[in-house]
């Protein structure tokens, strides 16, 4: 298999690093005085843990998953397909030699 | 294959049209009293964990036909449905721990539905391995660990319901009010029209490379 | 059926007779586990000699599931570089017969590892083993049986593959997670400072049924699969 320049592979490094990032800001916890959301006061050990951030690193972590397995697949895809298009022009252009 | 092309841009379509929308709808949707914003992650875990569960319906019943009548197409549907599986099973562990954090103050619990669903994503990552790592034939035996998983099902519920009884946890999911249940709705459905796009695809990626294995086996001769 | 039964009967003598000439197998699986306690008894045991209280009934099971995937590996393994495998199956028996012979012999070199384990472990571990030995007997004897009905199909089924020996616990690990539950679970409630003998039953229950149907399954999916 010949190595071909992916710089795909690069972006999708970046960006497992930015979600990366995101999520570790949402599990820092904020500021008490910053902290738009009304927090909940039954169970004591998250009064100022913030749930926004959470949410958008789920929403990010989701978005990401689904949006990078659908651009894995369709690459894959290319590729079979170019390989068989390919596959199809050599059979045609050799001839064929049978016993 | 031709209806099934045309469906994977409709469906596409459908479900980003729905995801866009989506915000909107949750940003309106009425907070849920005790768990506040975060409870909004609600909309897109429980359609994750129900789209998962049923992926992985999917590929137990493929497998068994797989078992029974070696058929290729089930294979393929195999296969498809448990990478999907993982997918969707990721997106319920990571997302419902950030939930978790928030409502119930620990990123884990070990109740029957947490527990269930880790093993049955271990069951087809194991699946997985399998089939990338196993030789020619793995997908026999692949399609057997899927229907065991499949038969385990019932059996993790059962063991870690008695296991946990000893200790209740605050497990509470909130019941839906009406204004609750349309934006749950429509991310449901945006999920499912996202996962049958992702099935279709997958399913043709794997009847494309049976033929290209098919063609170069073909030209050997 | 008498005559499965009876095959089933040879193929496991067969192999236990194997086994009683070398002994390989079964020094080497029984000196896995004291390994394996060594190893449990530095990870639990506390500053003042005693382990946690459920300590003994996890680090028991987790014993017996490790030196069980490594026996059920090494079975195999002798069965693939002798032939000996393809040599039976194309014996014209039917092939539940030999999942069941070899099932047998598997079954009979666990228990008798389980045998010595047991007692060291209540050693190591000041645990009651004496405490209720009928119900203790049948949680192991079920969830050997368990175990060894859908690992002995699964070594199997990857005798020919590649990666043999790290596949066979990824795979086998998530689909005895009820067994290991339900036997953990019950010798815990065996061992406890008030013991719990119903909720044993409880589990013992569970653990049979879990038996019963995968060894059903099992019995099922062998010939297809080892028909390739």
């Amino acid at each position: 298999m010949t190595v071909r320049p992916r710089p795909w592979r690069k972006a999708l490094f970046v960006g497992a690093i930015v979600v990366g990032i995101a999520a570790s800001r949402a599990l820092m916890w904020a500021d008490p005085v910053q902290d738009k959301f009304v927090p909940i006061d039954q169970l004591p050990a998250q009064d100022t843990l913030p749930g926004g951030p959470l949410l958008y690193a789920a929403y990010a972590f989701v978005w990401g998953a689904l949006v990078t397995y659908l651009f894995v697949l369709w690459r894959r895809i290319g590729r079979v397909e170019r390989e068989l298009t390919m596959l199809a022009h050599t059979t045609r252009d050799q001839p064929e030699t049978r016993r | 294959m031709r209806m099934t092309d045309r469906l994977v841009p409709v469906l596409i379509a459908i479900a980003l049209v729905m995801f866009v929308r989506a915000p909107f709808l949750l940003a309106t949707a009425p907070y849920e009293a005790s768990m506040g914003v975060v409870s909004k992650i609600f909309y897109f875990h429980v359609p994750a964990a129900m789209t998962m569960f049923v992926t992985a319906f999917v590929c137990g019943i493929a497998s068994v036909v797989y078992v029974i009548r070696r058929s290729r197409l089930a294979d393929h549907v195999a296969v498809a449905a448990a990478e999907l599986a993982v997918l969707f099973g990721l997106i319920v562990l990571v997302t419902g721990p950030l939930w978790a954090r928030k409502a119930w103050g620990v990123w884990w619990q070990w109740d029957a539905r947490l527990t269930m669903t880790l093993v049955m994503w271990m069951v087809f990552v194991a699946y997985l391995l399998l089939r990338r790592f196993g030789g020619p034939g793995s997908e026999m035996l692949a399609a057997v660990v899927s229907v065991f998983g499949m038969a385990l099902v019932p059996f993790v519920y059962w063991s870690v319901n008695l296991w946990r009884t000893m200790h209740p946890t605050t497990n509470v999911l909130p019941s839906l009010p009406g204004s609750m249940l349309r934006p749950f709705l429509w991310c449901l459905t945006a999920f499912l029209c996202f996962y049958a796009a992702l099935l279709l695809t997958r399913v043709r990626l794997e009847a494309s490379r049976a033929a290209l294995d098919d063609a170069f086996a073909a030209r050997e001769e | 059926m008498t005559a499965i039964l009876r095959t089933a009967w040879l193929v496991a003598r067969k192999d236990l007779m194997v086994e009683a000439r070398s002994r390989e197998l079964a020094y080497t699986t029984l000196f896995f586990a004291m390994a394996c306690l060594l190893v449990f008894a530095f990870g639990f045991v506390r500053g003042d000699g005693r382990a946690p209280d459920d300590a003994a009934a996890g680090i028991l099971w987790v014993t017996v599931v490790f030196s069980g995937t490594l026996a059920l590996g090494r079975a195999f393994e002798r069965e693939r570089s002798g032939e000996t495998l393809r040599a039976l199956l194309l014996a014209p028996v039917e092939r539940a017969a030999i999942y069941l012979g070899k099932l047998l012999a598997l079954i009979v070199l666990i228990v008798g590892v389980e045998v010595i384990i047991v007692p060291v472990v209540g050693l190591l571990f000041s645990a009651p083993v004496g405490r209720a030995p009928w119900m203790l007997l049948g949680l192991l004897a079920s969830g050997t049986i368990g175990f060894a009905a859908v690992g002995t199909l699964f070594a199997a089924m990857l005798v020919r593959a590649q990666s043999r020996d790290v596949l066979l616990p990824i795979v086998l690990y998530p689909i005895v997670v009820p067994m290991v539950i339900g036997g953990v679970r019950g010798t815990v409630a065996i061992f406890a400072a008030e013991p719990n003998l119903a909720l044993a039953e409880a589990w013992l229950g569970i653990l049979v049924f879990f038996d019963a149907v995968f060894l059903t399954l099992a019995l099922w999916t062998f010939a297809p699969v080892m028909s390739e």
